[in-house]
């Protein structure tokens, strides 16, 4: 398995430059050469959860995003995706697959354009919950917001491996929605100016030399 | 000529005025003037009525911590202070739940809208609290001014990973460290614990031997089985300082080979432990009037298990003798008993003296007795027991048939033994002299009659009573 991946990774370079988007993307000082660090992993993969949860077709979305910018070429196809995506450490059948450079950057970009795209609703259900929360009131009594909560409670739960301990930390409903809400804060963020290059330098925080 | 900028957003407005350095217009295509001298900036937020305002110092550190703060927002991982030369005019803090802290202090130097202090020291700073919503519209609206080149084009977005040695581990040392801590110190206190508990050595080695034994004993064949019970009681008088448990293993081996042919020491041992057993139980010993014989069946662990007299004397004076005391009957059936118990001769002689000496004939040949076997020897001692018998016999005893005996003799010439080998010969014994030859002769010295060594010769009278003494196992 660890072959099939080396040699994914020396085949995109020479048959696909890199495409354009992603240029605005810099690598992290003194990473060219090493895979995506743990915490990384772990946040692209729940970005990408939260967006799954707010919309139906956010599984569907992702392969259209990824075709419409032109990150086929990484990205390729849904078992693909799965195995990128994988790489989360808490996932249930975590793969011991490195995630690449590029590959993290082509999933932050589906990711931020795909936020951008959804930024009403995302501002809409913030400040339901932050209305909710000044009344005490909980998140059951806005719709949509219930909605995403419980759609990410359960794709979270489905997927994610619950031996580990960064799972169990996110056993009860409150920590996921509170989880959930934070993500939902942070794709806010990711539909900035700035967001994609904002959210690409925070996933290095504290992990560069 | 001013220069006006505004970035717009639903909860916040940023407002920029300015100078432009260039004052020709050439150069610039475009109508968009650049702004490079900041003259006032405001930053309005939706509900609050003064706006924070300030020159360009304000600024530049509204930037730089809007800037910082949403990195922190997003990755978690906060930035330390002392980075920082200087207190920043501009500060942002998170306050728990979705709340973010925006503090401005106000120096002297520098704009100062209403309420500010004329010391040179900082006058109370302005607080405000915000959502994460209008967070995010503060970001977007110095994220938009910032990627205006026209604008302060110095100031653009400098982002960079916070550098691994200014991060600060999500979890403290102290509590990552502490499930290891506790698993080491639990074990050193359990080890001391267990360090003064005092180890019985000697159970240790007792059960080490109990274990070889069981090892051992299942490797005996069946027969041995029903008369070995573990670890066999010693009867308090027969208890000579006998070895533990490892000599009770051979002695059931010995034992279970004893139906075949005895061995050796095995019945040395069983006819010394008897004849310890007899000479410390007999304590009346001074109403004999002559010799008593039994035949004693004794257990492979030195148990009296069964006695019967030889003679009719024996049988009357049974209760002079210690035998009736000293019998253990086996519950074992007795088909076990008889095949692993040894038959000895046991005499009380009218001296007082026990004497214990293997019954079987077996028992005899593998040297228990350790037999005379010297030619030279052997012709001399026939001659004696010739000579004696011809002294000693009776002129008118006359025989319809052969009488022939197996007699014993030790190495002085003293007849120890006879055995009557037809039955003429135990009809006529009495017309023989062996009997008188046999009681005088005794040895008062020994005790169980084997320690002097034994020649055996086959001893007959013929019809016309003339005796023929011939060694046992002819001459060698």
């Amino acid at each position: 398995m660890n072959v099939s991946a080396s040699v994914m990774h020396l085949d995109s370079p020479p048959t696909q430059p890199v495409p354009l988007i992603l240029d605005n993307l810099p690598d992290p000082p003194n990473m060219e050469d090493r895979e995506c660090p743990r915490r990384a992993r772990m946040q692209i993969d729940l970005i990408l959860l939260a967006i799954e949860a707010l919309d139906i077709g956010g599984s569907e979305a992702i392969l259209t995003v990824a075709k419409d910018l032109d990150l086929q070429g990484i990205v390729k196809n849904r078992v693909n995706l799965w195995r990128l995506r994988s790489t989360n450490p808490l996932r249930r059948y975590s793969q011991r697959y490195t995630l690449s450079l590029v590959e993290a950057k082509a999933l932050v970009a589906i990711a931020c354009y795909l936020a951008r795209r959804m930024t009403v609703l995302i501002r809409q259900l913030l400040l339901a919950y932050q209305q909710l929360s000044e009344k005490q009131l909980s998140p059951e009594h806005h719709f949509r917001l219930s909605n995403y909560l419980e759609r990410f409670r359960k794709h979270f739960r489905s997927r994610m491996n619950p031996k580990r301990s960064g799972v169990i930390a996110y056993s009860s409903d409150e920590k996921l929605n509170e989880l959930a809400i934070s993500l939902l804060a942070k794709l806010l963020f990711c539909t900035g100016t700035s967001g994609m290059k904002r959210f690409w330098i925070s996933l290095f925080e504290g992990e560069v030399y | 000529m001013t220069i006006q900028r505004q970035y717009s957003l639903p909860n916040c407005t940023l407002l920029l005025e300015g100078l432009t350095e260039t004052t020709t217009g050439n150069g610039q295509s475009d109508g968009r003037p650049v702004m490079s001298i900041l003259v006032n900036s405001e930053c309005h937020f939706v509900g609050q009525s003064p706006p924070l305002a300030g020159g360009r110092d304000f600024f530049e550190s509204l930037v730089k911590a809007v800037s910082r703060y949403a990195q922190e927002f997003l990755s978690g991982v906060h930035y330390p202070r002392d980075l920082d030369n200087e207190t920043p005019l501009v500060q942002l803090q998170p306050i728990d739940g979705s709340w973010h802290r925006l503090i401005v202090y106000n120096r002297n130097s520098g704009n100062l809208h209403h309420g500010g202090g004329t010391a040179t020291t900082l006058a109370a700073p302005i607080t405000m609290e915000l959502t994460t919503v209008q967070l995010f519209d503060l970001v977007e609206a110095v994220d938009q001014f910032l990627a205006d080149s026209q604008t302060l084009p110095e100031l653009s977005l400098n982002l960079a990973p916070l550098p691994k040695r200014y991060a600060k581990a999500d979890q403290p040392v102290v509590q990552r460290a502490a499930p290891a801590i506790l698993g080491v110190s639990s074990v050193a206190v359990a080890a001391i614990a267990l360090f003064f508990f005092p180890v019985d050595y000697r159970q240790v080695e007792q059960a080490i031997e109990n274990a070889q034994t069981q090892q051992r004993s299942l490797t005996t064949p069946d027969p041995a089985a029903p008369a070995n019970s573990g670890e066999p009681p010693l009867l308090p008088q027969s208890n000579t300082g006998a070895p533990s448990s490892p000599v009770s293993a051979s002695r059931v081996e010995a034992s279970a080979i004893a139906t075949n042919g005895t061995q050796a020491p095995v019945v040395d041992d069983l006819n010394q432990q008897l004849y310890n057993q007899l000479n410390q139980a007999w304590q009346n010993r001074a109403g004999l009037t002559q010799d008593l014989e039994y035949r004693v069946s004794v257990a492979p662990d030195g148990t009296i298990v069964g006695y019967k007299p030889v003679t009719s004397a024996a049988f009357e004076g049974i209760a002079l003798t210690p035998l009736p005391q000293l019998l253990r009957p086996p519950t074992a059936t007795p088909d076990a008993t008889s095949s692993v118990a040894t038959d000895f001769r046991v005499v009380f002689t009218s001296q007082g003296m026990p004497q214990v000496s293997p019954w079987t004939e077996s028992a005899q040949r593998s040297g228990v007795q350790r037999e005379i076997t010297d030619n030279s020897t052997l012709r001399s001692l026939q001659r004696q027991i010739r000579n004696k018998i011809v002294q000693n016999r009776q002129e008118d005893a006359t025989f319809s048939t052969r009488l022939t005996y197996r007699v014993a003799v030790l190495s002085n010439g003293t007849i120890l033994d006879y055995e009557p080998l037809n039955q003429a010969a135990s009809d006529y014994v009495n017309l023989t002299p062996l009997p008188q030859l046999k009681s005088s002769g005794i040895p008062a010295d020994t005790a169980t009659g084997r320690s002097k060594r034994i020649a055996y010769f086959r001893v007959e009278f013929t019809p016309r009573g003339v005796p023929e003494v011939s060694p046992w196992r002819g001459f060698r």
